[in-house]
């Protein structure tokens, strides 16, 4: 349990990474991954440890997340000012075009931005996005064409109003 | 284009950016991208998304964990060894301490009073429905502000008036009245010369709801603060950055009489 535990608080910052870029609000963020570790606790006997557990986790959060989607997609919940410096702050470092892509992955739909994070941010395999997502193998590799191929139409779409501005 | 280009296509195309082909493929694929210049600038272009991505969401990595998530890692190490029916009892008995204890906190630490929730509901949504207005987003326009002021002052029975954000480049547009939870609002409305806009919106402030520190709320690509002064309570929104808008508020609140 106590190696369960220590391997749990590694990951934590990749689950707040994820929970992060998918609701866009850091709190709602924490309150998912919150949920997340506390469901892991609790079937912690279902976890194979002989097997990476970052997919796994990510499978729980997923879970959590499909079922109350509403509710972590709701209004926005208000953050305190401490919490927004930390973002901003870094977010004032990194260029414009990280902003842009920022813009771009919101217009995004859930689905789409998950399967682009999950593979694209989280280093998941095709395989274990399709066991996180619980599709088959062929729709995680058509759906993220789509949603690639979106995104990168958006982000075109943004560089040329920028243009005529 | 080669015939055989024709056989790449996009879904390919993804998973050879994803080291998910098998490595005969793989070199395959390598191989006609040095030849087709096409190909070459999507493939880069998909490995500068991935790149840009992870250089994106990396602040969060280095970020401190919160408490809250810790603490509910280290309190889950109660004795698995207590028969059930007696773990039970104790769980409920612990609730009922801790619930006791903590009534009324509860809800002042994790989440924002209700009220707020609404204030800050309602100005995201009037701000989506009036701010794409070509023709009338504000019912008095800054021609008038004199009026505009004094007629909002009375319908919301305390002073309200419209800061000035010239410095910043955004100009008063004007405003109307609205409703917020049953009472009386103002929305005043600004633009600048890109055709950005940036309301702020503003009722009594109810029993309370002391909220002196900005608290931020995102939601549709808009940033909003929420803050109270001694009467009022306000919240700003606009699509540009919350940086922005933070220095933007905190210049006013600083030199005007808004807080």
């Amino acid at each position: 349990m106590e190696l369960f535990k220590q391997e749990l608080i590694r990951l934590i910052p990749q689950l707040r990474r994820y929970a992060c870029a998918l609701v866009s609000n850091v709190e709602i963020a924490d309150d998912l991954v919150q949920d997340c570790l506390e469901r892991a606790l609790s079937r912690h006997h279902l976890w194979d440890s002989s097997r990476p557990m970052k997919p796994w986790l990510l499978t729980v959060l997923h879970n959590i997340f499909a079922n109350n989607a509403r509710q972590y997609m709701r209004t926005p919940r208000l953050v305190s000012i401490d919490d927004m410096e930390d973002i901003s702050d870094h977010k004032d470092t990194t260029d414009s075009s990280l902003t842009d892509l920022q813009m771009a992955l919101e217009q995004l739909s859930t689905e789409h931005r998950q399967i682009i994070l999950l593979v694209g941010v989280e280093q998941m395999s095709y395989k274990e996005t399709a066991t996180i997502l619980d599709i088959p193998l062929g729709t995680v590799m058509s759906r993220l064409t789509r949603a690639r191929q979106t995104l990168r139409q958006i982000m075109h779409e943004q560089s040329s109003t920028g243009d005529r501005q | 284009m080669t015939p055989e280009n024709d056989t790449v296509n996009d879904i390919e195309l993804q998973a050879f950016v994803d080291n998910e082909l098998d490595s005969s493929r793989h070199a395959e694929i390598e191989k006609l991208i040095q030849t087709d210049a096409r190909l070459k600038s999507k493939v880069e272009e998909y490995q500068k998304i991935n790149r840009d991505l992870k250089q994106l969401y990396q602040p969060h990595l280095d970020e401190d964990i919160p408490d809250r998530l810790i603490k509910t890692i280290k309190r889950d190490s109660a004795p698995k060894q207590i028969p059930l029916a007696a773990s039970l009892l104790i769980g409920v008995l612990t609730g009922l301490i801790i619930g006791w204890f903590s009534r009324g906190e509860i809800q002042s630490l994790q989440t924002p009073p209700p009220v707020a929730e609404q204030i800050v509901e309602d100005a995201f949504s009037f701000h989506a429905v009036y701010t794409p207005e070509v023709k009338h987003p504000v019912e008095v326009t800054s021609e008038y502000e004199e009026h505009l002021v004094s007629w909002l002052s009375k319908r919301l029975e305390t002073p309200v008036k419209a800061p000035d954000f010239s410095f910043a480049g955004f100009e008063l547009l004007g405003g109307r009245l609205l409703s917020s939870g049953n009472s009386p609002a103002a929305q005043f409305m600004y633009e600048n010369n890109q055709g950005q806009r940036l309301t702020i919106f503003t009722r009594q402030k109810r029993n309370n709801e002391d909220q002196p520190e900005f608290r931020y709320a995102r939601r549709n690509g808009m940033n909003g603060f929420y803050w109270t002064d001694s009467n009022l309570s306000f919240v700003i929104l606009s699509e540009i950055s919350k940086n922005r808008i933070y220095e933007l508020v905190t210049k006013v609140c600083n030199t005007t009489n808004l807080k």
